[in-house]
């Protein structure tokens, strides 16, 4: 995933503030978290001397598109279906203590994570402790997946 | 109209029994569950028909006219096909093996004989403190593994979480996928199995540690109460397949706490034909491979393996200069060179059975969607009555 | 004569095989051993990045494998891992033609010395491997 400085320099760096944000800086963290779209910045698209700047952040959160609201990626080529996210998210645990909590399937819909097909998928997004007013850096699907399957952009 | 079953699946020897298939007009659409192996499995399609009688008939002219025939492979089916395959061998008074010495050495008759003491996954997933992956690599190979039982489920007496209440560790030549996610890695040398397990004990009874890492699995191993090694291949090669130096090792962890052993066999059902051997107190004879390149076997009967791709090619050109009968779902090397190639279902998708876990459990297997694919047990069955 | 066939071809070096399973080519097994994408995910040594560089292997170009048991050609492909001098391989007829059996104790070795040299044409084929030499 891009850093806000790899962004920072894709962007006009003027501060003008036409984004409704203080700084340029600001406006690429919140473009990274999902929080704003590219097209708030107008410059962006109205001044051709940002024409290479622009298509150069459209392919960079072209590949993001598939993220969820949470900015949870799975990447199922990676995925081996394992199930340790699925057993591992707090989320899962704490909403489906007979199923997923104790290494089986999830026994209802509540679940985040769970695997289809031999891949993650993952639904009720809302309920991941990264979203909402009190979220927590939590990265518990990440650090047990032996691919590198999850991200969080 | 789709229905939901609920299935076991016969990927590996975790043999996972919550597996979700969803059946639309007699093919299974969906499967919730399995990992990515055990998916490819039921969502594998079905074979083209066949002319199985006269397959049958081949199948019992060949073995009756072999001088010295052997039956081979059978990790990978039923306890059923296993039962009826030992009955052939004794018809026929032939050499019958798997490939559980060829991989494992003694390691599975030591464990079926409680030489060595084991638990089950469900003790592990209730009470293990500590597991450790010693030459085996889960992640790969029994996917659900550390999801399922050995790290990150909560169970009976394991409440708090992975993070609080277990500790993982790796032991292997390279870090694996399985190294990854484990808390620990400990890189071993080839071969120097048997001086890390020296080593081990050694600060356990008060040596100075070689190193931090060393230093603090010891700790993890005194804390301990309940400890599990999954033993793999990698640690009997490791071990240059010397089981007394392994058993010295289990005795000196069980003074620290209890200790035991599941062995991580391969094929779905490799702890079953060990089982089934010893119930019908047979012993394996010879060694097939042994024979195989002494030219003393003729004919061989292969059940759900593919010794083209598992064996080295000094053995397997071997195979070339002999009759092949072989049994298998799948298209393999083996098959491409058999001489006679019978398709059977998969257990536990298209034809029922029984099988037992990596730790002895027996799980049964009930097929999910009806196909005319006969079962192993079935072709092995008509072959015995033909003889 | 040798010594000068040797010069035109491209060095070799010494690797060690070390035979490990991939749940991706396991997966793709269950379907059948013949496919195209089984040879895809067999044909395979997963290289470690310096032993690349050092070698002037690419990711993606074929390589030859070969010793006293056999010859292959498969794809090299770049490790996550480092593992300085090995190259991982997962269980297949490839692999194997490379392995040999130690007879005294019965077992398949999962390490194998071998040498590596760039090129020599196209992956070798799971039929032709079939045949007998």
């Amino acid at each position: 995933m891009p850093t806000p400085m790899e962004v920072y320099q894709l962007l006009p760096m003027t501060n003008c503030k036409k984004c409704g944000e203080s700084t340029c800086m600001a406006f690429a963290v919140k473009l990274i978290r999902g929080e704003v779209g590219l097209e708030a910045c107008t410059p962006l698209f109205e001044e051709d001397r940002y024409k290479d700047k622009l298509s150069k952040l459209q392919e960079l959160f072209e590949t993001v598109e598939g993220a969820t609201e949470t900015g949870l990626v799975i990447d199922t080529d990676k995925c081996t279906g394992c199930g340790n996210c699925v057993v591992a998210c707090p989320v899962n645990v704490a909403n489906d203590p007979h199923g997923t909590a104790v290494g089986r399937g999830p026994t209802n819909d509540r679940v985040i994570l769970r695997v289809k097909d031999g891949v993650v998928v993952a639904s009720n997004v809302h309920e991941c402790r990264r979203f909402g007013k009190n979220r927590i850096l939590c990265d518990l699907c990440i650090v047990t997946c032996p691919s590198g399957a999850i991200e969080f952009v | 109209m789709s229905t939901q079953v609920t299935a076991t699946c016969p990927g590996c020897s975790c043999l996972c029994d919550d597996i979700e298939v969803v059946i639309e007009e007699s093919e299974i659409r969906e499967v919730g569950n399995a990992c990515r192996k055990g998916a490819s499995l039921f969502l594998n399609p079905d074979h083209p028909a066949y002319d199985l009688d006269a397959a049958i008939d081949e199948a019992i002219e060949i073995l009756k006219n072999a001088k010295s025939p052997a039956i081979f492979g059978l990790d990978n089916t039923t306890i059923e096909a296993q039962r009826i395959a030992i009955k052939i061998s004794e018809k026929l008074g032939c050499m019958i093996e798997d490939y559980s010495s060829i991989r494992y050495g003694d390691l599975l008759n030591f464990v079926v004989s409680s030489r060595i003491k084991t638990c089950t996954l469900d003790d592990v997933r209730d009470r293990a403190d500590i597991s450790i992956f010693w030459g085996s690599d889960a992640m790969s190979s029994q996917p659900r593994h550390l999801s399922r039982f050995s790290y990150f489920p909560r169970g009976e007496h394991k409440q708090k979480g992975w993070e609080f209440d277990r500790y993982a560790i790796s032991i292997d030549i390279y870090r694996s996928p399985t190294a990854k996610v484990c808390r620990e890695f400990l890189k071993v040398s080839p071969g120097q199995d048997p001086a890390l397990m020296d080593e081990i004990l050694g600060i356990l009874s008060g040596k100075p540690p070689g190193s931090k890492e060393l230093l603090k699995f010891s700790n993890e191993i005194k804390k301990a109460d309940f400890g599990v090694i999954f033993a793999g291949s990698g640690l009997i090669h490791g071990l240059n397949r010397d089981m007394d130096k392994l058993i010295w090792f289990m005795e000196g962890l069980n003074e620290y706490g209890e200790f035991y052993l599941i062995p991580m066999v391969k094929g779905y059902n490799m702890r079953g034909f060990v089982e089934m051997m010893k119930r019908a107190q047979r012993q394996i004879e010879g060694s097939f491979l042994r024979a195989l390149l002494d030219g003393g076997i003729d004919a061989a009967l292969i059940v759900g393996a593919d010794p083209m791709s598992d064996l080295p090619y000094s053995l397997s050109k071997k195979l070339l200069d002999i009759q092949t009968i072989v049994i298998d779902p799948r298209d393999t090397p083996t098959t491409e060179i058999a001489d006679l190639v019978i398709h059977t279902g998969i257990a536990g998708v298209d034809n029922g059975g029984s099988a037992m876990r990596m730790d002895g459990v027996e799980f049964e297997l009930v097929p999910c969607i009806k196909r005319d694919t006969p079962s192993d047990e079935a072709v092995l069955t008509r072959i015995l009555e033909g003889l | 004569m040798a010594g000068i066939s040797r010069l035109i071809q491209a060095p070799e070096y010494e690797i060690k095989i070390l035979i490990i399973s991939d749940i991706f080519q396991s997966a793709e097994s269950c379907r059948g051993r013949i496919s195209r994408e089984y040879q895809d995910l067999s044909a395979v040594v997963y290289l470690d990045k310096e032993d690349m560089k050092a070698w002037s292997i690419k990711d993606g170009m074929n390589v030859t494998l070969f010793n006293e048991n056999g010859k292959i050609v498969v794809t090299g492909r770049s490790s996550k891992e480092e593992h300085r001098g090995i190259g991982l391989m997962p269980p297949s007829i490839y692999s194997m033609r490379l392995a040999s059996f130690d007879e005294t104790s019965g077992a398949i070795p999962l390490m194998v010395d071998a040498r590596i040299r760039r090129g020599d044409g196209e992956v070798t084929g799971i039929r032709e491997l079939c045949k007998k030499i």
